[in-house]
């Protein structure tokens, strides 16, 4: 039943990576001849069209596309045409960066997510419970973007605690990743808030705390149990929002080498072999993970079976 | 009661996680706020830091036309035969690099005698073969780098320091274009192009120490063994920013000393800036396909609808100036003094429109939302409005940049119906108003979109000329030609901005990226 389960998914999957490289083929044949975006708009006609036809941007639309094909068929997926090098050489160097900042961010906006989610659980309808529900809703509604530029300001220009842009694991990293953290925070916050209320409501609970249950045990194995499974559905997303979303503009604002980054860069410069070795990298990562999540929430959840 | 005893322990668990968090986060801060030093120290060597919006997307500098690219490497890495400064009257003018001398030897050919004695960061000898290489392969259909070079044809080699150097006609200053080729060794970048791409070896003030993050980072080192003046900065390191206010911030902090292409806004809040004429200034093409916009009144009109003095106050803050009815800017040949911008005159204008019997015609003008920045996209909101009040009716589009290139700028070659007006930034590379005018007005190229063979033959025959003060003449001749004929919108030349710390010194080029980080000095 799992193999046969497994099976399919990956079929599955292998079908939507097919469809995102076709799209983003097609995007970009629709976008017109690179020359333009890559010479610029001083360049002659005689400059633009011998630099087309000696990269081959003049070939008919399907050689161009066999050629694009073949080569993410072979995980080749050629060289960057602004760098000259293998595009998915600046892709591998640029996404563990992104996992870097994607692992620290999530681990705030679960760590976050729980303390938040639970405080206000325990105390529903009071002023903390309140403050909770407020703060939430308005992490999560800041554009990434303003959150950004707003500890920027704050933390760093102000303050002078932590440096405004920069790359490593240490200060660098921690305004970038609390940016990108928050708003997914505040979304779990409020999903582990409305479970844990309910499990704390539950009948189970006053047996439990009878048998001599403390508070932390109470928490740990019905109140965290029981939250796990729609968190664990909840934060994949986030995960997945946080490496091939929310990146895009963390890693511009706070200067973060990362796949997003890469992937703007390369958008603006029409750069189509890195765009699709970062799309199908960004592809094949979010197909991996909801595999992964397919199988802790089976784990997390008794009740849901392989079909 | 129980209830209450088990919220509080829960309580407990929450806070100690809390606090673990928040004292990881100031740990964090605290050892982050003594690793960000950006200037010198008394008794150290000292450093700047610039940061460009982009990262290099290359170091193999001859095969790209990218401007974080030229900002890191040339020409401190890598020098070209010549290079730009200033004389003591504030003139632009050409000295020796790695060319000692040159000499016009024909119309089309220059030699070029090679600096003896210069060493490449690899302890080789330049010499010609180096240089003709260099030149050649930046000439190469598949160099992106070839559009900065419209004249510059071959190089040949004539003995072990001496080269020629061809043009494709007559051209007086090859020894000005030849200032933006970085020479690098022979076959660099072919025998080992990944090693090319992230590593450098040149001739100039600095040697390439450092390369990585993607590219993000590196560092400039002094040369000790450089053949001219050392550097006055002991290491200049590059650190990319790619959002404005973020880079602003960070000179704000001192993390960076030097911030590349402020727009106008944010240029009013550095610490102090940098600012130089550009040599783009922007321009409205204005398509004759409309039997409207034919008429040589509508244009004239068009012109005097445009009240530069207020576009330059408040859509540039100042950091723009007129562009004197022509593409030229005041540094190159070809720039009149004497031809003006069209007196900002709304009645007579209105009037011009009238008698051409367009009140109430519509005028698509299209406009990049993105390409030039925020002052770029308010331009068109205010020249739109500003037609408007004369009587037309301006449907102002920005289309995506794709759209902007295939049904703007080259219109004619993909045969749609060119917009009205079209607003471009503009310019010559190369110092020489002749090579932007062909560009647009040559009856047939993808760009054009007035034809007029007379115009276009008086170009063509001042480009030709061989004489400078004769050249000069002419192409000053022709200026007035185009003015009176009114091809385009004349709208301000906007400057170069760069932000940087108050304890910076620094030269500034009209191309920006031409930086030459050995003139500039930081002190503390």
């Amino acid at each position: 039943m799992l193999a046969r389960h497994f099976a399919r998914r990956l079929l599955h999957s292998l079908g939507v990576l097919v469809a995102v490289m076709v799209f983003v083929f097609l995007l970009f044949f629709a976008l017109g001849d690179p020359t333009t975006h890559i010479l610029g708009s001083d360049a002659t006609d005689a400059q633009r069209a011998a630099f087309s036809h000696s990269r081959g941007f003049d070939a008919p639309i399907y050689v161009q596309f066999g050629r694009f094909a073949l080569g993410v068929l072979s995980l080749n997926f050629g060289t960057s045409y602004s760098s000259g090098q293998p595009a998915i050489n600046d892709v591998l160097i640029a996404f563990p960066n992104t996992l870097i900042l994607a692992t620290a961010a999530f681990l705030i906006a679960i760590v976050g997510g729980i303390l938040l989610g639970s405080l206000a659980a325990f105390n529903e309808n009071r002023i903390i419970d309140r403050i909770v529900v407020i703060f939430g809703t308005a992490i999560s509604s800041i554009a990434e973007f303003w959150t950004g530029l707003l500890l920027i300001v704050i933390v760093a220009v102000t303050w002078r605690l932590l440096p405004t842009a920069g790359f490593g694991i240490g200060p660098p990293l921690v305004l970038p990743a609390i940016t990108m953290a928050l708003a997914p925070m505040g979304r779990l916050a409020f999903v582990i808030r409305t479970n844990a209320i309910v499990v704390l409501s539950s009948p189970h609970i006053s047996p439990a705390r009878a048998r001599g249950l403390t508070s932390r045990a109470v928490f740990v194995r019905h109140v965290l149990r029981n939250a796990a499974p729609p968190s664990v559905a909840i934060a994949g997303v986030e995960l997945t929002r946080m490496v091939v979303g929310g990146s895009v503009v963390v890693e511009s604002v706070f200067a973060w080498p990362g796949i997003g980054r890469l992937l703007v860069s390369a958008m603006t410069k029409y750069d189509l072999p890195v765009v699709s070795a970062a799309m199908f990298v960004g592809a094949v990562f979010v197909l991996v993970l909801n595999l992964i999540l397919d199988f802790v929430y089976v784990a997390l959840d008794r009740r849901v079976r392989y079909e | 009661m129980h209830r209450t005893s088990s919220q509080g322990g829960a309580r407990k668990a929450i806070a100690i996680a809390a606090a673990a968090v928040t004292v990881a986060i100031a740990l964090g801060g605290c050892s982050a706020s003594g690793a960000s030093t950006a200037t010198s120290t008394p008794s150290g060597p000292s450093k700047l830091i610039f940061s460009p919006n982009t990262a290099p997307t290359t170091l193999d500098i001859d095969t790209v036309d990218d401007r974080s690219t030229t900002a890191l490497l040339a020409p401190d890495v890598y020098e070209g035969l010549t290079h730009e400064t200033y004389d003591k009257s504030g003139k632009l003018e050409w000295v020796p690099s790695l060319a000692t001398k040159w000499k016009q030897i024909a119309p089309d050919q220059w030699r070029f005698t090679i600096r003896p004695g210069v060493k490449f960061d690899d302890g080789h000898k330049l010499t010609a073969k180096d240089v003709v290489y260099s030149i050649n392969r930046r000439l190469l259909p598949s160099s992106a780098a070839t559009v900065t070079l419209a004249k510059i044809v071959k190089a040949v080699q004539v003995n072990t320091m001496e080269v020629d150097v061809y043009s494709n006609g007559p051209d007086l200053y090859v020894y000005r274009a030849v200032y933006a080729i970085p020479i690098t060794p022979y076959n660099w970048g072919t025998t080992n192009k990944a090693a090319a791409a992230v590593t450098a070896d040149g001739t100039g003030p600095y040697t390439l120490a450092s390369y990585g993050s993607g590219g993000d980072t590196a560092v400039l080192k002094k040369n000790p063994n450089y053949w001219g003046t050392p550097a006055k900065i002991d290491e200049v390191d590059m650190n990319v920013i790619p959002d404005a206010a973020s880079a602003l911030s960070a000179l704000q902090t001192g993390e960076t000393n030097v911030v590349l292409n402020l727009t106008p806004d944010l240029a009013a809040t550095a610490p102090a800036t940098l600012h130089t004429d550009s040599v783009q200034p922007f321009l409205g093409r204005i398509g004759a396909s409309n039997p409207v916009f034919n008429n040589v009144k509508v244009r004239q009109a068009l012109n005097m609808a445009i009240d530069q003095k207020s576009l330059i106050k408040n859509i540039f803050l100042g950091k723009a100036s007129a562009a004197h009815g022509q593409i030229a800017p005041s540094t190159a040949l070809g720039f009149n003094p004497n031809v003006k911008d069209f007196p900002y005159n709304p009645s007579d204008a209105k009037k011009l429109i009238s008698q051409a019997g367009a009140t109430g015609a519509t005028l698509n003008l299209m406009c990049s939302k993105d390409r030039y920045g925020t002052a770029g996209s308010d331009l068109c909101q205010a020249i739109a409005e500003m037609w408007n009040k004369v009587g037309l009716k301006v449907n102002l589009e920005y289309p995506p940049a794709a759209q902007w290139l295939s049904n703007g700028l080259y219109a004619s070659q993909n045969k749609v119906t060119p917009p009205d007006v079209f607003i471009v930034g503009s310019g010559t590379n190369d110092f020489d108003a002749s090579t932007t005018l062909l560009s647009w007005l040559t009856c047939g190229v993808a760009k054009n979109v007035y034809c007029n063979p007379s115009l276009q033959n008086q170009i063509t025959q001042a480009s030709q000329m061989t004489n400078s003060a004769a050249r000069e003449k002419a192409l000053e001749a022709a200026a007035v030609s185009v003015d009176t004929n009114v091809p385009f919108v004349w709208l301000p030349l906007p400057q170069n901005i760069w932000g940087v710390s108050k304890n910076v010194k620094g030269v500034m080029y009209p191309i920006a990226e031409d930086v030459r980080w050995a003139d500039w000095s930081i002190t503390n």
